[in-house]
């Protein structure tokens, strides 16, 4: 039985250890889906989409949404209503310099857990969830030593970074689309990339305390445009850019998504590599933006 | 001057000309004004020239009201300069100004109010450019323009002490205000949680309004607001304590007591005995008591003696059987409360997305967490049905005929939620239900906006023939 989410800050390692399969669902681009509610102007695209098809996700058992966004806490609420599923609404809190702020994140994950327990899971004992954490730890060093590994490598295009939210399965085209006009995406920092990746877990506080040790790695690991001050996450792009040698940056976001957008320019402000904001909507196709992404491939070349 | 046509029962609503021959009739007549009064017409030479199209209530108390709205900055520049400490209260709306006003010699204000600055100067005032040139462009709700009010520093004095509430906010309000402090403004950012109903068996606490929160989340929002006390301590250089917050509370309640009785007077009387517009200015004083707290008691007493004396003798605007109508969020253009009633509709209820500084802030708890659970009650940090309920329960007490859904252009939050309120309110209470998009200038959409509210007029009027 599946759990569907889609946040950064839903840890997978915690719907594993409550005895589902986490599954992340980008959903394909759907500008008539939920009718009423949702099909109104306005509605990110994203999270109409995610509304609309988390619940028929085959085998799905519950759905876990994020509120780090105005849109998709709004959208759990039509779900809780109308989905045939129960529904969880992870409060992530948006500031992150306070003891209050991190007890709070511990404690929604420990109402997660017995979300999912009261879903048919069970809650997870310190140990179950440990060698979840551990399991998943080994997976991503193997994926960061691959990632060094084709990073040292000689690789042909100009070096740019994605920055942005999440994307709709037809947008994961991007990625061809820079290619195809002579780029190469060197820091992925769109959600499911690299800087959603939670930090390095402590074996020895995992082992201690494992759901204090999940929460603060989530918490202290994944910078993003919606956290105040959002500091983190320019300090971050900051330092993947040079890492990488990235000579652009590309924003990615939907059409009415504002915590993304308001970042272009303070970008635009900071950085000292050009910006191109791209503004996805999922009633134009990604071919529509091909001639700006080449022109801005064309200028850093 | 021609006459201003009045009613049978005697009151008028008055174009900014018409109130100058009226200004000179009061004033001939023995009217005292405060030191911030005066005709209303010399704020056009301030550049306010949305007034010139507006209509007005024909009171003396009016008159005291917008003179003590559309003075606030000038105020603000006084209070600076007589060395008051000043603290901007962003997004919270009703919470910080409370506990600021408890300190002799601090004032709040909020910030978020210069969004009605594009209206009042008919985008004459460039901060909607402003805001444009640092990537906020239309896409975001009207409230950008606070970006362009703290950038180019012309319309209030940059606060001491900048606050802002952020989580369970619109995304416009926290993107902008993010902007704002990337571009080095200093804010003090207090988290708001995502108001969720207790779970079985876990501690509940009630709040203002008739709902309930999960202790968990009271005591955040209790230990985020003593992280406020202490900017707001320092900043002033003195304790705020528990003592003071308390008189303070008290004081703010004070208001919302006397915007109640105003609200109810008005809302039920026989005839309007005020017009939508002046009751929206009225209701936005329960905010940040627009800085000055004993003032806003003293405008709101006035108004509501007005208020009552013209219920007793059955005065008021538009006819008597004007269509009843529950007004949901503010409109960024005052203009259409004018156009609802030209279309003889008659506001009787409203939620303009602060009806948790509309209800009394306990009393009986320890200071912080009254604060707290008032706080909690923000229609914003809640789920569309809790609002929508209380909206419900409103629409019932008032005996409202229809429903207006007012969008704020670009809100986050307005994408989804007017379609819930409609869904639940036009659903039980059985009345026409109408959504409208409202502009900060909204000239070249009133055929259409008055078109909409026009056929819902129509529509309520049908159902009251039929019933």
């Amino acid at each position: 039985m599946k759990v569907v989410y889609t946040s950064a800050f839903v840890p997978p390692e915690l719907i594993e250890a409550c005895g589902f399969e986490a599954h992340r669902l980008a959903p394909r681009a759907d500008p008539r889906a939920g009718e009423g509610a949702l099909y109104a102007a306005g509605v990110c695209p994203f999270v109409r989409a995610w509304i609309a098809q988390a619940p028929r996700v085959d085998g799905a058992a519950a759905v876990v949404a994020g509120s780090e966004c105005d849109q998709m806490r709004r959208g759990a609420d039509i779900l809780a209503r109308r989905a045939p599923l129960p529904v969880f609404l992870l409060n992530v809190p948006a500031t992150w310099q306070t003891e209050a702020a991190r007890r709070y994140y511990r404690d929604e994950l420990r109402r997660l857990a017995a979300f999912l327990e009261a879903a048919g899971g069970v809650f997870p004992s310190g140990d179950a969830l440990a060698a979840r954490m551990a399991a998943a730890e080994r997976r991503r060093a193997r994926e960061r030593a691959a990632a060094a590994e084709a990073a040292s490598r000689p690789a042909a295009g100009v070096p740019i970074a994605l920055v942005g939210g999440p994307l709709l399965q037809e947008d994961a085209a991007l990625f061809g689309l820079v290619a195809a006009c002579g780029g190469r995406v060197a820091v992925n920092g769109l959600d499911g990339g690299e800087r959603t990746a939670p930090r390095a877990f402590d074996p020895r506080a995992a082992r201690r305390n494992p759901i204090e040790e999940l929460a603060d790695a989530y918490f202290d690991g994944v910078p993003d445009a919606f956290r105040r001050p959002d500091d983190g996450l320019h300090a971050w792009i900051g330092r993947a850019l040079a890492r990488h040698g990235a000579r652009g940056l590309i924003m990615v976001r939907y059409v009415w998504c504002d915590t993304w957008h308001a970042e272009t320019g303070r970008l635009r402000d900071e950085l000292r590599v050009p910006v191109l904001e791209l503004d996805l909507n999922d009633e134009v196709p990604l071919a529509r933006y091909a001639t700006r992404v080449q022109a801005f491939l064309e200028m850093l070349a | 001057m021609k006459e201003p046509r009045r009613n049978e029962s005697g009151v008028r609503r008055l174009s900014l000309a018409e109130w100058d021959a009226r200004y000179d009739e009061l004033k001939a007549a023995g009217m005292a004004e405060p030191a911030y009064g005066g005709r209303l017409s010399r704020r056009l030479a301030c550049g306010e020239t949305r007034l010139a199209t507006l209509k007005f209530d024909d009171s003396p108390a009016a008159l005291r009201l917008w003179n003590f709205v559309l003075t606030e900055y000038e105020r603000l520049e006084e209070a600076r300069a007589g060395g008051e400490i000043i603290v901007g209260a962003m997004k919270d709306l009703g919470t910080v100004p409370v506990m600021a006003f408890a300190l002799k010699g601090v004032r709040a204000f909020y910030p978020d109010g210069v969004w009605w600055m594009p209206c009042l100067m008919q985008g004459g005032d460039g901060l909607m450019e402003t805001a444009d040139a640092l990537g906020i462009d239309e896409s975001f709700c009207p409230v950008r323009a606070m970006l362009g009010a703290f950038v180019t520093g012309s319309q209030f004095p940059r606060p001491d002490l900048l606050t802002c509430s952020v989580g369970a906010v619109c995304d416009d309000f926290s993107a902008v205000a993010q902007r704002l402090s990337g571009l080095g403004h200093a804010i003090l950012w207090w988290e708001m949680p995502r108001r969720r109903r207790p779970g079985p068996g876990e501690a509940a606490v009630p709040l203002p309004g008739g709902i309930a929160a999960p202790r968990a989340q009271v005591d955040m929002v209790a230990a985020e607001l003593e992280r406020v006390r202490g900017a707001i301590s320092g900043a002033a250089g003195r304790r705020l304590d528990d003592a003071a917050l308390a008189v303070g509370i008290r004081r703010a309640n004070e208001v919302r007591r006397l915007l109640g009785r105003l609200r109810e007077a008005a809302f039920t009387a026989a005839r309007a005995p005020l017009p939508a517009l002046e009751m929206l200015i009225a209701e936005m004083l329960a905010i940040h008591f627009c800085s000055d707290l004993d003032e806003t008691r003293a405008v709101l007493a006035a108004l509501l003696k007005t208020v009552e004396e013209r219920a007793e003798a059955g005065a008021g605007h538009l006819a008597p059987d004007a269509v009843r109508v529950f007004w949901v969020n503010p409109a960024a253009d005052l203009r259409a409360m004018n156009m609802l009633e030209d279309r003889g509709g008659r506001v009787c209820g409203t939620d303009y997305l602060f009806t948790h500084a509309l209800d009394a802030i306990p009393e009986e708890a320890p200071p912080i967490e009254a604060l707290a659970r008032s706080a909690l009650s923000d229609p914003m940090a809640g789920p569309a049905e809790d609002r929508a309920a209380r909206i419900l329960a409103d629409v019932r007490r008032f005996g409202a005929e229809a429903l207006v859904v007012s969008r704020i252009p670009g809100a986050s939050h307005c994408a989804t939620e007017g379609a819930a309120i409609r869904e639940v309110v036009g659903g039980e209470a059985g009345i026409p239900t109408v959504e409208i998009e409202v502009p900060s200038v909204a000239d070249a959409a009133e055929k259409s906006i008055g078109g909409r509210l026009q056929a819902l007029i129509e529509t309520a009027r049908e159902g009251k023939s039929a019933a």
